[in-house]
This record gives C-alpha cells, structure tokens and sequence, in this order.
C-alpha cells in the first residue's frame, strides 16, 4: 500500500506529468485544503435521532444507534440504580434499558404505550435507552450548536455537545457512558 | 524467519497436549508398576513406559526442548534396562522417576515466564542422580527367568491388559479421534442453547394456535346456532335462494369452514414439527454436551500421585478407593472442581487418616481408607470425599471459632452440630491447626466452598468422631442450561437454578417464630431464618403479612453454609433455561446471577443463590407475622386433624388439602388406629371413611360420641356412596357431617370443616 504514492505520478489520462506541473498541481491542492471549504465553514452536518424524554428534546447521532423498538415486556431488574429501567428482548439479545433523563439526575420518565427503545451501541457498549417519542431523523449543523448553559437546559454541559436554535439538546453519548457510574458492577459483601 | 517461528509457535501448542497426556500415562505407569503386577503386566507396563519417555524424547527434539529431551533420555535408559532385566525398580528409583515428571512439569511452567528455564531446577544434576541410582544398582538376583516380554500384539488376550493395572485410560490419539479446541465446543454448545429458545417459541405458538381453533370453533358454533332462526327472518324477509343476502350469507359459513379446516391442518403440521424439533433439539444438545464431557477417572493419575508422596512423607498407609469413577461431567465443571477436590483428598491424609500407631490403638485396619464416589442424580452431580480417620474434632472447631472472634463464646457453647461443622469452610479458620493446616499448597476449605458455588452447587460435610469425615459436592450437570425453579415474586417471575434450592416447604404464619428478633421457620429441628424474597430484592411493593388460614411457598437455598428460607408468591414450575448475560453494562448485579428469555418471548431473570443468602442475613425486612392483634394467635390456630381411611390415595389427598389450608394432621389406618391414636393426643376434628378394615366409620363414630372425653369431637364421615341410608345411619351415630366423595372437591371439605371447629 505504501508503496503506490511513491510511483511516478500520473495525469488522469495516465500520461506522465512533468516535474514542474506535479509541483504545481500539489502546491495548489495543499492551498486548497489549508483552506477551509466553504461548505465546512457553514457548518459540518451530523445525522441525528431526535427524540423526547421527560418533557425536552434531545438528539443522538445517528451512527450510534441499531434500531428503535416500541418497549415491551420490560423486566424489572433488582439492586441496580434508579436510572436502570430493566432489560428487555430485542429480537432475541438482551439489552439493558436505560433511562437518560434519570441518569442525568432529572428524575424518572414515565413510562406508557408510546414508549420506545432505541438499541444504540456506544463504544462497543450496546444499550437501549428509553424514549417517550422519538420524532425524527434528520440532518443538524454542528456549528449552529450554542453551548448548553444551564439557562438554557437543565443538563449538564458535560453530557451534551450544543443545542440547537430548535432547542434539541446534543446529547454527547460517548462522554454519558464513559461516566463511571453507567457501568453497574456491585458485589454482595 | 516469521514461517518458522510460527510452525514452532503451532508445533508448541500441540507438544504441550502431548506432553500433558504422556505425563499422565507414565505417572500411571508407574503407579500401576508399584502396585505389585504379575509378571506379564509388568513387562507390558514397561513397555509402555519406555514407548512414551521414547516418543516424549523425539517430540521434545522436536521443538527444540533440549532439557526435556535429555531428561527423557535418561529415563528411557531406565526403563530400557528394567525392560531387559538389568535392574529392577527400586523405591529410590522410583522417586526419582516420580521426581523427573514434576521437574518437567517445572520446566515447561518455568517456560511460560518467558525467562527461560529456571537453573534451579538442575537438570543435569537431576540426569547424572538418575544414571547413578540405575547404574549402581546392577540386579541383585534374576527373579526373572522369562526372556524380555514379548510385544503385546504375540499373547492377544492371554494376559490381563496392561491398562488394568496402570488404570484411567490416558487419552492416547488413535486414527479415529479428532483433537477439538474447547472453544469451538463452546460455540456450538452456544447454538445449540439457541436452539432451545426457538423450541420454547414454537410450542409457546402451539399454544396460540390451540388459542385461535378454540376461537374459530366458538365462532362456529355461535354460526350455527344463529344460522336457523336469521335464514328464517331472510325468508320471511322475501330474500329466496338467489338474493345476494342469502348468497353472502352461504359463502361466509363456506369460509368459516374453510378456515377451520385450513387452520386444524396447520395446527396439526406445527405440532408434528415441533415434536420433530423437540427431539433433534434434545439429541442435539445431548449430544453435544457429552462431547464435553469427561469421566471423573481422567482426574484419578495426579490424584493418586498426591496421596502417594503425602502419605509417604507423612508416613500413613492410605488406599484410595474410586467408585462411578466413570461419571461423567462437563470439562469445565471438571477442571473446576480438580483443585477442591484434590484439597479435600489432601485433608484427609493430613487431618483424617490417623497415624499408625493411633489406627492400631483404636482397633482400626492400619490401611486408611479414602473413597472418592461419583454419582449422578437426576440433574446433579455428586462427589462425595470419605475417609475412615480421626473425624472432626468438634470441640477443637468450637475452641478455634472463639479463638478467631467468628462465635462469641455464649454462641460457641450453643452451637450444633452443623453450625460448627460449618464453620470449618469460613476462611478464618481454613489455617488454623486443628482443622485443615495444609501449609503452602494453595487453598483452603472457603476456597472449596467458593469454587463449587462459583459452579452454581454446594459442598456439605458430615463426620463422626473417631470414624471419619464426608464432603459431598453437589455440582450441576451442566453448565450451558440449567435446571431452574420458576418463582413468581413481587409480581415478576425469576429463576432460581434447581442445584442450589435445598426444599420447598408451605410456610403460614404458625409456622413463624421469632428467634432474636428475627423470624424463623422450624426446619429439621433448628430455627431457620425466613425472609420475604421481594425485601432480599429490595423491591418495591405492599408487603403482605402471612395469613393465618392460608399458607405462602418458601424456599430454602443452601450457600456459603448457610441456609435461608426465602417467601415467594407462587411457585410456578421448573424449566431448562439457557442462562445469558445482562449485557456489559450491568456488569454485575447483586443477586442476579443472569437471565433467559422464555418461549413467550419475556425476559426472566436468574438470581444468584450466594448472593442472596448473603444478602439475607444483612437485610431487615419488614415483618412478615400479620400485626400481632391476639397475643400468638398462630400458634393456637393451628388446628390438628385425624384422617382416618384405609386408602392411601384418599389419605394422601386429603392431608395435602388439609395441610395446605394450615391444619396440623395426623393419619389412622381405620377406626381401631383412630382410638388409639386419639388416647395418645387430642385432636380438634376427625374426617373418616366408612368401608375400613377392622373398625368402619359408623362404629368409630358411635364409640367417639358414647365416649365423654370425645363427644364434642366433631366428625366427618366421607364416603364414596351417596346412600340416602348411610347417610341416615351417618346422622344416628352421631356424625356431625356427611360428604360424599363424588361431591368432594377441596372446598366443600374445608368450608364443612371451618363450620365444625
């Protein structure tokens, strides 16, 4: 692999390119990518799942999430934290369900038919996190973001990337389960 | 360069099973030859023994393992000469061929540093020892008069095989073996448990289908029983054979019937193939479980290898007896328990089998004598470690549980039995001298405790002074499902798996006593702590008291020595469930071993018996005696009944009836028993048959309501006649009631009971 940018460069057509017209064309490119485009100055565009837990809006990125499932015969699991919902059976794998707003320490959701799970595997870590609705998927810029005072949500800025100006909170889902407290591992002593 | 680092790398791995099963089969070997086999045995056990230090030769070279080589060297020249005659094996000999199989096991364990072969071993020293024991010790006398053995294959079937006496068979690779890493075994044993899930499914859609036939057949009854009067109304109504009401009406009831048929048909398929599934499936899982699993003998070599150098360093004489040494049990349950097991075999010698002079003293055979048994029952595995030494000395325990601060010494003065037999597997008292001082071999009695219920199973110990001591380990028989008891509590179903459930028993609040504040059941003669489950759980929820009339399903888990009795709503069954994980997020949740998903789809949770004994003893659950209104009303509620017939049958089901309603009960075969049964205690009612040997019902009665001291006795004869003339004679002899057995369902029994007393 290494060994292929060092041949001799090539013009699309595949003639030869002189010395001169390689320098010249590399110099160019080197402009343009120090350069930042100006799509990019407007703003890089990320996939999100927009979703409503307990009353505010949060988005997910995209990449991170598997499916989504209306919830189903959760089961309760004992001796485990309050932001712990239970685990349920998404087509035959156990997943953990999770309830964000709890964990962020903005009390429990309640709980109804319109419930969902949205399967997400963060860092090779799968979960389901529990969503009252999940509105859409769409596109949101990044650089549109504003920072999440406390003003402005009640989360904390640790836990999110921005709001948007539609006030849909970024939830950053890396730094969430990089939180010590996300993993349960108690012993009975 | 990289090749060949590689080929080595793959040539290691596999020399390493080699040597491992060689190891194996030359200890053997040498065992077998120390146990005084006849001559032709003899020959073929050397035979084999020089074939495989030759073969352990050439691998070694193989792989470059030049210290091993030369040490395989040296011991086939022993052999080599044994086999011709030129010397015989003497004691030091074999010590130091026993000593040259750990030093190889040194060796390769000094290679997995990765420092290379640690000098303090001294194998050139150890090589030149050998040829000088052998070479200065040239044969005293020929006993032997026959030329050196023939190969095996020249006397077929003469003489007794050479295995009988080296005993386990060693895994020696044949043409038609396959060598299978465990980790694939593991794979399909992870298949096959999948598989198991979608045999649950389907029957639970059998049960949707029967659900849908039962529906479709009420809708075409409902069909027929209105198609008369509404085929009249559209007669009446003018509508004749031709009108499209008339035709609507026709083709629906053509595909009512269509769709029955259609859905018995299919109802019919689904069931055979499940029934077809259900037996692939069982083969299949059977089948693949005992691909993994192994006898318990595979273990026998580095056991007897063991008690062999303890007993000569301690100077005992000890046999080691196996029974069912060929049950078999999963590998990894295997390997798990090898170390206990070996711990325990090792107790025995150094704590058990007394010394000769002490045997001889109490009348005992000088040979000590340890039985290692294996048994399967029904879903479990139990090992059972027995000696006939000294026994546990129950005051020594008692004396050495003070000493460490586990009893106070009130505690240890009032301690059974059991509790201080107990004490024995608590990690504080595993190093103390009295009872299992084993000084720098590793684990101790909490660590046999721990890795058996690691495996999900349970070690008891029972021992009578001067006789001798028992361990039983009570192990699953497999790991990849498991047998489990299903539980409804708090609501929501759990499993507990069935290896660590002692006993079910019917616990009402006449049952529960208070014991320092805590509540406690009677269970084999000692108070046994009772806790709600849900509370264990710290779930959530009304906790409701026990009542008096009715009686709650406890049940009992044995771990860590001790054993709690656990409340529970409902007992709904017992199941074979694949145990999975919760996923890497709940890591480890206390008293949740795992979880399995049912045919239904939901999930239910697996608890962890260890965890919640431990958790148990530490919570302080809300009370589960109903508010004490009437200073113990339990223990005067509980009524005792006589049942008198001659049936078992009628008795069985009449005392479980009655026992479950929370009555006490006392049984009589026929009248003449009730009397006397009856003279030896009072009881509050009597339920009779009629038709009894010896005496009947009618005349019981009569004697019952002639006698002063029983005429308040309430009676209920029961009888299979509905005679108006029994009934009659019934009521003349004084009979406070009369069931007749075709009327007889539980209810009628008990509300004519609960009307009488």
């Amino acid at each position: 692999m290494g060994g292929e940018k060092q041949e001799p460069v090539q013009s699309d057509a595949g003639e030869e390119l002189a010395p001169a017209e390689v320098a010249r064309i590399l110099q160019e490119r080197a402009r343009t990518l120090a350069e930042v485009p100006p799509e990019e100055r407007a703003g890089s565009a990320a996939q999100v799942v927009v979703f409503s837990l307990g009353g505010e809006v949060y988005g997910i990125e995209a990449g991170h999430v598997e499916n989504i499932y209306p919830l189903e015969g959760l089961t309760v699991v004992p001796c485990t934290p309050d932001f712990v919902a239970g685990v349920v059976n998404l087509r035959g794998r156990i997943f953990a369900v999770v309830d964000l707003h709890s964990f962020m320490g903005l009390g429990p959701i309640t709980v109804d038919q319109n419930t969902q799970v949205i399967a997400v595997n963060v860092a090779g870590l799968e979960l389901g996190l529990l969503a009252n609705d999940v509105r859409s998927v769409g596109t949101l810029l990044l650089d549109q973001l504003e920072p999440a005072l406390p003003t402005v949500t009640r989360v904390a800025a640790e836990y999110t990337r921005g709001v948007t100006p539609e006030m849909v909170v970024l939830l950053d889902l890396e730094a969430l389960v990089r939180d010590r407290r996300m993993i349960v591992h108690e012993e009975v002593v | 360069m990289s090749l060949d680092e590689d080929l080595l790398k793959q040539l290691m791995v596999s020399f390493r099973e080699e040597l491992a099963e060689r190891v194996a089969a030359i200890n053997a070997g040498l065992l077998g030859l120390e146990q005084e086999p006849t001559e032709a045995q003899r020959a073929a056990l050397l035979e084999e023994l020089f074939r495989h230090v030759h073969s352990l030769k050439g691998a070694a070279r193989a792989v470059s393992l030049k210290p091993i080589e030369e040490l395989a060297h040296g011991m086939e020249d022993v052999f080599g000469a044994a086999k011709r005659g030129t010397i015989s094996l003497s004691e030091t000999l074999f010590d130091l061929l026993y000593q040259g199989m750990d030093l190889i096991g040194g060796v390769m364990a000094s290679l997995d540093t990765g420092r290379g072969i640690d000098p303090a071993l001294d194998l050139p020293g150890f090589i030149v020892r050998l040829a000088a024991a052998w070479r200065g010790q040239p044969i005293q006398a020929p006993q032997i008069e026959a030329p050196p053995p023939a190969p095996l294959a020249a006397e077929p079937g003469e003489a007794p095989l050479p295995r009988k006496a080296a005993e386990p068979a060693a895994p020696v690779w044949s043409g038609d073996t396959i060598r299978v890493p465990t980790s694939r075994l593991d794979d399909l044993m992870a298949q096959a448990g999948e598989l198991l899930v979608t045999r649950l499914r389907v029957a639970q859609q059998i049960e949707e289908l029967a659900e849908l036939q039962a529906l479709l057949a009420r809708w075409q009854k409902d069909w027929q029983r209105a198609r008369g009067s509404t085929q009249r109304d559209l007669h009446a109504g003018g509508a004749g054979e031709g009108a499209p009401l008339q035709q609507f009406y026709l083709r629906n009831e053509e595909y009512l019937r269509a769709l029955a048929d259609w859905l018995n048909l299919h109802a019919r398929r689904v069931s055979d193939d499940a029934t077809r599934l259900a037996l692939v499936t069982d083969q299949l899982q059977e089948g693949i479980k005992r691909v993994r699993m192994l006898p318990l003998a595979t273990l026998l070599p580095t056991f007897r290898r063991i008690i062999r150098d303890l007993a000569r360093s301690k100077g005992v004489d000890v046999a080691l007896e196996v029974e069912g040494g060929e049950t078999e049990m999963d590998k990894h349950v295997l390997e798990q328990i090898k170390d206990p097991l070996m711990h325990l075999l090792r107790n025995c010698i150094d704590h058990g089998i007394e010394p000769l002079a002490e045997r001889k003293g109490r009348g005992k055979p000088l040979r000590g004598t340890i039985v290692l048994r294996a048994e399967r029952r029904a879903n479990v595995i139990v090992v059972e470690v027995t000696d006939d030494g000294a026994g546990i000395d129950l005051a020594a325990v008692r004396e050495a549980a003070v000493r460490r601060g586990l009893l106070t010494a009130e505690a240890a003065a009032e301690a059974g039995e059991q509790v201080l037999l107990d004490l024995i597997f608590a990690s504080g008292l595993s190093t103390s001298t009295i009872i299992t001082e084993v000084s720098g071999r590793g684990i101790g009695l909490d660590v046999v405790r721990k890795n058996v219920e690691s495996l999900q199973g349970r070690v008891e110990v029972r021992s009578e002074r001067g006789r001798g001591t028992a361990f039983a380990l009570t192990l699953p028989f497999t790991l990849a499902s498991t047998r489990c008891l299903l539980i409804r509590a708090g609501g929501q179903p759990y499993a507990v798996p069935l290896s660590a459930v002692e006993k079910l028993v019917p616990v009402g609040s006449g049952d529960v006593m208070v014991v320092e504040g805590k509540e406690a059941i009677h269970y084999q003669g000692r108070p046994l702590a009772l806790a709600r489950l849900v509370d264990v759980l710290r779930m959530p929820g009304a906790p409701t008291a026990l009542a008096a009339e009715s009686r709650m399903p406890a049940v009992i888990l044995a771990a860590g020595g001790q054993r709690i009795a656990f409340l529970v709503d409902e007992l709904l069954g017992e199941q074979e469930l694949v145990v999975k994980n919760l996923g890497r997020q709940l890591a480890r949740v206390p008293n949740i071993a795992g979880a399995t998903i049912l045919g239904t789809g939901a999930v239910v949770l697996i608890l962890n018996a260890v965890d919640l004994v431990k958790s148990a003893q530490r919570t302080a659950g809300p009370t589960i005696l109903p508010p004490a209104a009437e200073p113990q009303p339990a223990a005067q509620a509980r009524k005792t009944i006589l049942i008198v017939d001659d049936s078992i049958t009628t008795r069985t089901l009449e005392r479980n009836i009655l026992t479950t309603a929370g009555y006490n009960i006392r049984l009589a075969l026929d009248g003449y028993e009730a009397l006397s049964a009856l003279a030896e205690g009072p009881c509050d009612l009597v339920v009779s048959d009629l038709d009894m040997p010896r005496m009947d019902g009618f005349e019981l009665t009569r004697q019952l309501k002639a006698d002063g001291r029983y005429r308040d006795l309430p009676v209920i004869l029961v009888t299979s006649l509905d005679s108006t003339e029994d009934k009659a004679k019934g009521i003349e002899v004084g009979a406070d009631a009369y069931i007749v057995k075709g009327t007889f369902d539980q209810d009628n029994l008990l509300d004519t009971i609960r009307q009488l007393i």
